[in-house]
């Protein structure tokens, strides 16, 4: 027997679940303040509310180390409840330990139903709580207000202000300063006129002041005795609207928990339903269509869509499941930098399907990390480039309906693509001469695996870091990735993946004797050899000239092995995120429904590369057909150009 | 206990575990690109599965084709949560290698199989029982 006992094993997934829905609640709440930078006197009680239940839980597991840690936590938290409000400060810091905690509970519950588990130390953790609360001591003693002017002949005042802050916070807390938004453009105005304002602890006051006479910029600092007892600063907080209409959600909504598991079998038995639906209209056609067949067809399918539909919506989650995640690890990443950066956030009121946030998570945090630690410059650098000291991230998803575009945005120093090329040389993964790589296929290089070292650290270094966890992620989705920067700019990293459906209306077609499939929202338009004047040879190729575009004409036939001598007579011209092509097939069989299936792992990611084809289908007539993506055929017939080039 | 299973003057097990079903003369569909150690996929409950031939999967490398032919059974195997089809063309006996010595944990592949071999048994005959799940992973399309 592992860590649990008889007694305890049966109450183990119930446990798992109590604490996994309390994971999620702490990672709302985080979100949200995050957003108001501030805990509401709500949130705090509802803080104290889940740690306090995760420390009873625990303790009946006899999860000791995360009941007593939790413990410590619901201590502080009760101080915080009897303050009512808490100081900027302190509310960086209660994050910061909220964030520590999540962390330890996600390891421990990730590791829980392994036979060798056994609970992870927390000595460091609570060491750092520790001392947290043993500043929260000396907190209570009374912070001093500050005016600091700056001289007239100083340029710049905000920058100048940012400045010396930074350079006193190694030295003491400052709790608050005002005017707290440095980055505004009338910071420096009210400088002028107001001077800047710092709510200093009264232990390191002294040297405080040393600093700040010391700085060549100040022309005077003075106490602020009548608002010296206390720092003004806390309120009590409204969250936003939007948080606020959320929770109430929340709170009024009735729900129960399912497990993933049930809801994936009951995605796959919808699936059966669907082939029992292509079977029964592969039979009701061999018997000629019989009357009152049709009508229970249309019905049947009508029942097994809306359960389909159903299904969909129980797979959803809301993608602020996954903000606090990336808020940690900008946080994490800057702070060890010792960078100023703030992420934006935008479309976290989205619901995506459960799968696809799951994939998306592991790239998202390798995109964030290479953004905040390569991106972004440090302050002193950002400000002799005459950019805001603090830099800006920007995180936004959205969804069409039929594509899931995510995008990271910095506007940190960009890549450069000189440097990039001069790697890509180095490395011999120069396919043709370097003058005529375009811009976007130089970036494209730091999708290769390991293109990026840690021997050099420059404007792109780093950026390949993880980079091909990115393409992958994007590649077994089905989808694509895109990077455009501009030095000293930003970066821009796109990531595009079709939105997962059960059943997907197809268009089915033969390549030689193989049933091959494509959705239908990527076919734009069919043409028959009757439009072979709409064929333009060129020496690179053949293309198919559609809406005055050409694009270019693929055929899969010796690529699957099939005879080649006999001409596909169907030109399909297909729509993928990025780009068009047209697809040869030897006809059309028709529209279906169709069942996606995953290809087997034996085949992988690999042979979806090789061969365009994305997941397989179970047909009507028993057969296994084979699901076209367009996105996959276009990078094929790509890979092959470049081959046949370097060839 | 091993499922024996005679190929190319060599004795083959497979525990028998691993094996959900055995099922014969069943369609078969053609894999475009059929990568080498695969013949094709069946549809199996419902459920789209690779198809694998024995003979090929321990033949050196060009001499399984003839014997494909022969096979008319597959046996439905589960590693993890996958399943995979073997093809073969007769089936041996069911024995239990209680009581028969080990002798060697690493058989050497020959040169052009695909099959990779757990443990040697020494009985009336040498066995070699196949190590499905790194035999799978050394088909694996990269």
């Amino acid at each position: 027997m592992g860590f649990f006992n008889e007694e305890t094993l049966p109450m183990l997934e119930v446990y798992q679940q109590e604490m996994l829905s309390l994971e999620g609640e702490l990672n709302q709440i985080l979100a949200g303040t995050e957003m108001s930078r501030a805990f509401s006197i709500e949130d705090i009680h509802h803080v104290f509310r889940i740690v306090h239940t995760m420390k009873s839980s625990s303790a009946m597991m006899g999860m000791m180390e995360l009941s007593h840690y939790a413990h410590k936590l619901e201590d502080l938290f009760q101080i915080y409840r009897n303050k009512e409000v808490l100081s900027s400060r302190e509310t960086e810091l209660a994050m910061e330990l909220l964030y520590e905690f999540l962390e330890y509970v996600e390891g421990e519950l990730l590791g829980i139903a392994d036979d060798d588990f056994s609970p992870q130390d927390t000595a460091v953790q609570m060491a750092h709580l520790e001392e947290v609360m043993g500043v929260m001591g000396e907190k209570t003693e009374a912070a001093v207000e500050l005016c600091v002017s700056l001289k007239k002949s100083c340029p710049m005042k905000a920058v100048r202000a940012f400045i010396l802050i930074n350079e006193l916070k190694k030295c003491a807390d400052i709790e608050k300063y005002t005017p707290d938004d440095l980055d505004d453009d009338l910071a420096s105005d009210k400088i002028t006129a107001e001077g800047l304002h710092l709510w200093v602890g009264a232990a390191k006051i002294e040297a405080v002041l040393e600093k700040i006479k010391k700085d060549n910029n100040v022309d005077q600092v003075q106490k602020v005795t009548k608002k010296a007892e206390k720092v003004p600063e806390p309120q009590k907080v409204q969250k936003p609207e939007k948080h606020q209409q959320e929770s109430e959600k929340l709170g009024n909504a009735k729900f129960t928990n399912i497990k993933w598991e049930n809801v994936s079998e009951l995605s796959d038995c919808i699936g059966e339903l669907l082939v029992a639906y292509s079977v029964f209209e592969n039979e009701r056609a061999r018997l000629g269509n019989p009357k009152g067949l049709d009508q229970f067809g249309s019905a049947y399918l009508r029942i097994v869509k809306n359960l389909d539909q159903l299904t969909q919506s129980i797979s959803m989650m809301a993608v602020t499941q996954i903000v606090p995640k990336l808020y940690r690890t900008v946080r994490e990443v800057a702070k060890s930098e010792g960078k100023d950066i703030e992420l934006h956030v935008q479309g976290e009121e989205l619901e995506i399907d459960k799968k696809r946030l799951e994939l998306l998570s592991k790239p998202l945090t390798h995109v964030l990390r290479n953004a905040v630690d390569h991106g972004i410059e440090m302050p002193q650098e950002r400000i002799e480039k005459g950019k805001s000291p603090k830099g800006h991230i920007y995180f936004n998803i959205e969804n069409d309906g039929s594509v899931l575009s995510v995008s990271v945005k910095d506007d940190g120093k960009g890549m450069d693509v000189n440097r990039i090329l001069d790697k890509a040389e180095k490395k011999g993964l120069l396919k043709k001469q370097r003058e005529v790589y375009t811009k976007a296929e130089i970036l494209n290089f730091v999708l290769q695996p390991g293109f990026s070292t840690n021997d050099t650290a420059n404007e792109f270094s780093g950026r390949g870091v993880g980079m091909d966890v990115v393409r992958d992620a994007m590649d077994e989705a089905g989808g694509s990735v895109t990077i455009k920067s501009v030095v000293d700019e930003g970066t821009t990293i796109v990531m595009k993946l079709p939105v997962t459906m059960t059943s997907v209306e197809s268009i089915q077609f033969h390549i030689g004797t193989f049933e091959c499939l494509l959705p239908i929202r990527q076919v734009l338009w069919v043409y028959t050899d009757a439009d072979r004047e709409r064929i333009v040879e060129k020496e690179e190729g053949r293309y198919f000239e559609f809406d005055h575009e050409l694009l270019p004409v693929f055929s899969l036939k010796s690529k699957f092995g099939e005879e080649t001598s006999k001409k596909e007579r169907y030109y399909l011209i297909l729509q993928g995120l990025k780009y068009k092509i047209c697809l040869l097939t030897d006809d059309i069989v028709g529209e279906t429904i169709a069942v996606e299936k995953p290809l087997p792992s034996i085949l992988g990611t690999e042979y979806s590369r090789q061969t365009g084809i994305s997941g397989l289908v179970l047909l009507g007539s028993g057969e296994i057909g084979y699901m076209l993506n367009a996105d996959l055929l276009f990078r094929l017939y790509r890979r092959e150009q470049r081959n046949a080039v370097t060839n | 206990m091993l499922l024996l299973i005679r190929e190319h003057e060599n004795t083959y097990g497979i525990d028998t575990t691993y094996i959900c079903e055995i099922i014969y003369d069943h369609l078969k569909n053609r894999l475009p690109a059929c990568p080498y150690g695969l013949v094709g996929m069946c549809n199996y409950k419902n459920q789209a599965i690779p198809v694998l031939s024995m003979s090929e999967l321990t033949s050196l490398s060009g001499k399984a084709q003839e014997d494909r032919q022969k096979e008319n059974m597959m046996l439905i195997v589960r590693v993890d949560e996958e399943k995979a089809a073997i093809e073969i063309s007769a089936l041996g006996e069911v024995v239990s290698t209680e009581g028969y010595k080990k002798i060697g944990q690493k058989y050497v592949v020959q040169s052009g199989q695909k099959v990779k071999i757990s443990t040697v048994y020494e009985a009336e005959e040498t066995i070699l029982e196949i190590d499905l799940k790194a035999t799978l992973e050394n088909l694996k399309v990269r």
